[in-house]
């Protein structure tokens, strides 16, 4: 495997892990704008305790995505009253409290950066991709998914049922902090130089972009958003220049004409009916025969 | 020496103001987040620098050439990022095709312009007022006047006109307001408009004042327009004006007397206790805010 190829794979499984922890938070209907305040948690937390405190990546890593949780649960708990855009104003004044207040702590070097042990290897990234792509199946099938799903369409009916909204929210929040904190500090592993300039709104908006693109109905979508954003500057040469502005177009046509995104809940289903109803018709059950 | 500060944090205010002012109106009155205002007010200051150095035009040319541009630009806005969109299920696709916008514009400039600063000069020199021991470059003074008067312009239309009282009235209750006859179309048009126009005003106003432009203005004052709009009360005219005002003298006496770094904790600090506490807003009615979100 050639080092460009090794690179490609690492940032694609490490944006993978950060799309799904926006997801996470989509998931319920909430739009955070802020998800590089997590990542900022999981790459100068994951930093500071390896160079510290001598952990190895992995420890450091789960340590800094179980503060970051906490830091979610905390921002998640206005939840119960701001929704929507409110929300959505509230992450990115979380977003950029996180970036000014490591922009103003010299103990990490403020705006010049922080040097961070390594540690990233690309067997570490997928494998703790595989990790979060199990939880997310198995997410997706448990009465928490369904909650979650409950929440997003409707938590008014979805409390009326009996779903505990506010327990829900929270905890979407915690989850998509922790894996974004992961998602940070294996960034951070792996680049061994991070800046309060590598969290900023920006990257807030291109996680989400992933998220989107792909579509913000099933972690299959977020995680092809991911992929494909990542892979497509380096496989079409002079793309890079006019990336963003791709990015920005390709976002306000696919908003225009599929505001769920890509690959939603149906889109997944929809070759397995147009399979099995073939299967049907020629066997002559379908409804036509 | 303070009293030059704060007549300088009046400047820089008055740009917030009239970036807000606009957030406010697409937000208190439409219930929506655009999040490519501040790229607008950015555009606002590029289409100033052409018509100025390139086209040569006198520097009032400019500015109204900044504004209409700006509202132009506004209008395209709606039209891609709004309309398309059934507002009623989908709240979240229209915020973020907002960002797509600004990506797009602010992208559109590094490209045709490069991403450092460009000089902006009136052409405007030795009109330097002096009152007392504060000094006043003419162009500050300018934009300063400007500012007042389009917001005090602003004021009369949404209380005395017609129009105003439509824009009022979607803001309380759409549905009901379009069934009493008013023409929601057209109102939600002229409030992007409007919008615009202002960002496009307070683009060109700073880049003269502060004798440059750069792409990433836009973020920059966008987002503490977007915290202004916020901390003075989302949807609240009054609280936007006087919030941005109060930003711009703090930030200036926070550069002057402490560090830039600080003046940013304190935007972000207010605006999420702000969120917490009193989600109205310090000016707001708190009926206006809880209703609907």
């Amino acid at each position: 495997m050639s080092e460009a190829t090794r690179t490609l794979l690492v940032l694609i499984g490490i944006n993978m892990l950060l799309a799904w922890g926006a997801y996470l938070v989509l998931k319920t209907g909430q739009l955070s704008l802020g998800q590089a305040g997590f990542m900022a948690i999981g790459g100068y937390g994951a930093g500071l305790l390896m160079a510290e405190r001598g952990l190895a990546l992995i420890p450091a890593m789960l340590v800094a995505g179980t503060i970051a949780a906490g830091a979610g649960a905390l921002l998640g708990l206005p939840a119960l009253r701001l929704r929507g855009l409110y929300l959505a104003l509230l992450t990115i004044g979380f977003g950029e409290l996180v970036v000014v207040g490591l922009a103003n702590w010299e103990h990490v070097g403020g705006v010049a950066g922080y040097p961070v042990p390594g540690g990233t290897s690309l067997g570490l990234v997928w494998g703790t991709v595989a990790v979060v792509l199990v939880f997310l199946v198995v997410l997706s099938r448990s009465r928490l998914g369904w909650a979650m799903d409950a929440v997003s369409e409707d938590d008014v009916a979805a409390a009326s049922l009996g779903v505990n909204v506010t327990y829900v929210k929270v905890l979407a929040f915690a989850l998509g902090g922790f894996v974004s904190a992961v998602g940070g500090a294996l960034f951070a592993g792996y680049q061994l130089f991070i800046q309060p300039g590598n969290f900023d709104f920006f990257q807030s908006v291109l996680i989400v972009l992933y998220v989107v693109l792909g579509g913000l109905e099933t972690f299959v979508g977020a995680a092809a958003g991911a992929i494909v954003l990542t892979s497509l500057p380096e496989l079409i040469r002079g793309l890079e220049e006019w990336r963003f502005f791709v990015y920005g177009a390709l976002l306000v046509l696919v908003m225009a004409v599929r505001p769920q995104g890509l690959i939603a809940r149906g889109t997944l289903r929809a070759p397995f009916v147009v399979a099995r109803s073939f299967a049907r018709r020629r066997r002559g059950e379908g409804p036509m025969a | 020496m303070l009293e030059q500060q704060v007549v300088n944090g009046l400047m820089l205010g008055s740009s917030y103001a009239l970036v807000a002012v606009g957030y406010t109106l697409v937000f208190g009155v439409l219930k929506l987040l655009n999040l490519a205002h501040g790229e607008v007010f950015m555009s606002g200051g590029y289409i100033g620098f052409f018509l100025l150095a390139t086209a040569e035009l006198p520097v009032w040319g400019a500015i109204v050439g900044a504004m209409v541009g700006a509202g132009l630009i506004s209008l395209l806005l709606e039209r891609v990022s709004f309309r398309p969109i059934d507002l009623t299920r989908y709240e979240i696709a229209p915020v973020l095709s907002t960002i797509g916008f600004a990506l797009v514009l602010q992208q559109l400039v590094v490209r045709i312009w490069g991403s450092t600063p460009e000089p902006v000069s009136a052409g405007i020199a030795g009109l330097d007022i002096r009152v007392g021991s504060v000094l006043i470059s003419f162009v500050s003074l300018l934009g300063l006047v400007i500012a007042l008067v389009l917001m005090v312009v602003l004021g009369l239309v949404i209380r005395r006109t017609g129009f105003g009282r439509g824009m009022r009235a979607i803001a309380d209750d759409a549905e009901v307001a379009e069934l009493l006859g008013v023409n929601t179309r057209r109102i939600v048009l002229v409030t992007f408009g409007i919008s615009g126009v202002l960002a496009g005003a307070a683009g060109i106003l700073a880049a003269l004042r502060t004798g440059s432009v750069a792409p990433n203005v836009g973020m920059d004052v966008g987002f503490k327009a977007l915290a202004v709009m916020v901390i003075g009360g989302l949807g609240s005219f009054e609280g936007a004006v006087l919030a941005g005002l109060v930003l711009g003298i703090v930030e200036v006496l926070a550069v002057a007397y402490g560090s830039a770094a600080y003046g940013d904790a304190v935007v972000w600090g207010t605006l999420l206790l702000v969120l917490l506490a009193r989600p109205s807003g310090l000016f707001g009615e708190p009926a206006h805010a809880s209703g609907r979100a």
